[in-house]
């Protein structure tokens, strides 16, 4: 029985940091695939569940969206995951932590599964935490896989694996972000535009900030999206696009009436980020005539449901509210806001 | 009849992937059948904690809880909707 360790030392903690590092790289690595080492540990997967087929063919493609397509193509086949799933990482799993890989979909993500190998290996290789003979070889070939390779699938007959992105830029907090055309690309063409780790059309990328719509953020549905979009067009160049009139105000609260552009002038309430100090604005009921109004309305309260001495008291995490259940009346404003 | 989900996520972002969780034991979350509302459980003595990559977290006294989302008004559709993001 090994000794459970409850801190790490100062060495360890540099360790880990360096290990990390490293572990990182190997998520965003750009190199081309290391196609030998990728398909060794692919085949030696294989035998360890017993497939029957020793020779698959492998077929390569430059992005995870061209595997689908050849998935796609060759579809009818049985899919080995569920069997590689079972028998190689549920077995590591069950034996360090349940909980990992139950939500993850047909394929494996090759560099991106660094995330949980890097743990593992941590521990191994750093800590010296003893695993099972067989967990610790099964661990070795998702390490060599990660490594060397993007995306794959495994059937009884062929293997579909991606080569890696030929392009990752992330902003200073690690997030797929960047302003100067895609932050994640491929060498076939497909690509991600994000900015500041949120999914965008790349109009949104490639349009310089002053020919940029502000009506835009009135017709964009998704509130990351328009986040985005006001941070960057200006919160000052959207009000003043958008012909803003402030109705009201309170703290850093403004409830604005927009042109729609059609003559109709609506209201909308432009607010602030508590954590991270970006605004929003939402379109708020028409019959909101203050700031007040907008909130409550945009919180669920009607006038009757508030009372500031004995109502309920409750908590918001950005657009997530916890209101305790069976509660009739509540406080105006969350006694928690993050 | 509320149904037990497999899973203590309050919202989840289409376009980040960034999600609204409760973590700790003897946490639960039920979907009661109330369109747009799920219900929370934290057991008594539980230690429960609502994370997100991008808000502070959030500490949650044992209790039940209904969990809203914030709603958003479209003037163009003339109809209101929670925030999605």
């Amino acid at each position: 029985m090994g000794r459970k360790i409850t801190e790490l030392t100062a060495q360890q903690v540099e360790q880990l940091q360096a290990f990390r590092a490293e572990w990182f790289e190997v998520g965003i690595c750009t190199e081309r695939a290391d196609r030998p080492k990728a398909e060794a540990a692919i085949l030696a997967m294989r035998d360890e569940i017993g497939v029957a087929n020793k020779r698959p063919t492998v077929i390569w493609c430059a992005s995870p969206a061209t595997c689908i397509l050849a998935d796609t193509l060759l579809k009818g086949r049985q899919s080995l995951r569920q069997s590689l799933g079972q028998s190689l990482r549920q077995s590591l799993e069950q034996s360090l932590e349940q909980s990992l890989g139950q939500s993850l979909s047909e394929c494996w993500w090759g560099q991106h599964e660094a995330y949980w190998i890097a743990f593992y290996l941590f521990c191994r290789d750093i800590l010296g935490v003893k695993y099972e003979a067989e967990a610790s070889r099964h661990l070795d070939l998702w390490r060599d896989i990660a490594q060397s390779c993007g995306w794959w699938w495994c059937f009884e007959n062929y293997v579909v694996v991606s080569e890696r992105p030929t392009i990752v830029r992330m902003n200073t907090d690690e997030r797929l972000h960047s302003d100067i055309g895609p932050a994640l690309a491929f060498a076939d063409g497909w690509n991600v535009y994000a900015l500041n780790g949120v999914r965008v059309p790349a109009q949104l990328v490639d349009t310089p900030a002053e020919d940029l719509d502000a009506g835009w953020l009135m017709r964009e549905k998704n509130a990351e999206v328009r986040r985005e979009l006001v941070r960057k067009i200006g919160i000052e160049k959207i009000c003043k696009d958008l012909h803003a009139v402030v109705i009201d105000s309170m703290g850093e609260y403004e409830l604005l009436a927009l042109d729609l552009g059609d003559g109709r002038r609506r209201p909308y309430l432009k607010m602030k980020n508590p954590s991270i100090g970006v605004y929003h604005i939402e379109g708020v009921h028409p019959e909101c005539h203050t700031v007040c109004d907008a909130l409550n309305w945009r919180n669920h309260l009607t006038p009757a449901m508030i009372d500031e001495v004995n109502g309920a008291e409750w908590s918001q995490q950005g657009d997530v509210i916890l209101r305790p259940h069976g509660a009739k009346t509540f406080r105006s404003s969350p006694s928690t806001l993050t | 009849m509320k149904k037990l989900l497999p899973h203590t996520i309050l919202a989840e972002g289409e376009h980040t992937g960034h999600r609204h969780e409760v973590l700790g034991n003897g946490v639960a979350l039920y979907d009661d059948g109330q369109e747009g509302t799920l219900l929370l459980e934290v057991l008594a003595g539980a230690q429960a904690t609502v994370v997100h990559e991008e808000h502070h977290s959030q500490p949650i006294a044992p209790g039940w809880y209904d969990r809203l989302l914030v709603q958003e008004y479209d003037h163009f559709l003339e109809e209101s909707r929670q925030v999605v993001d």
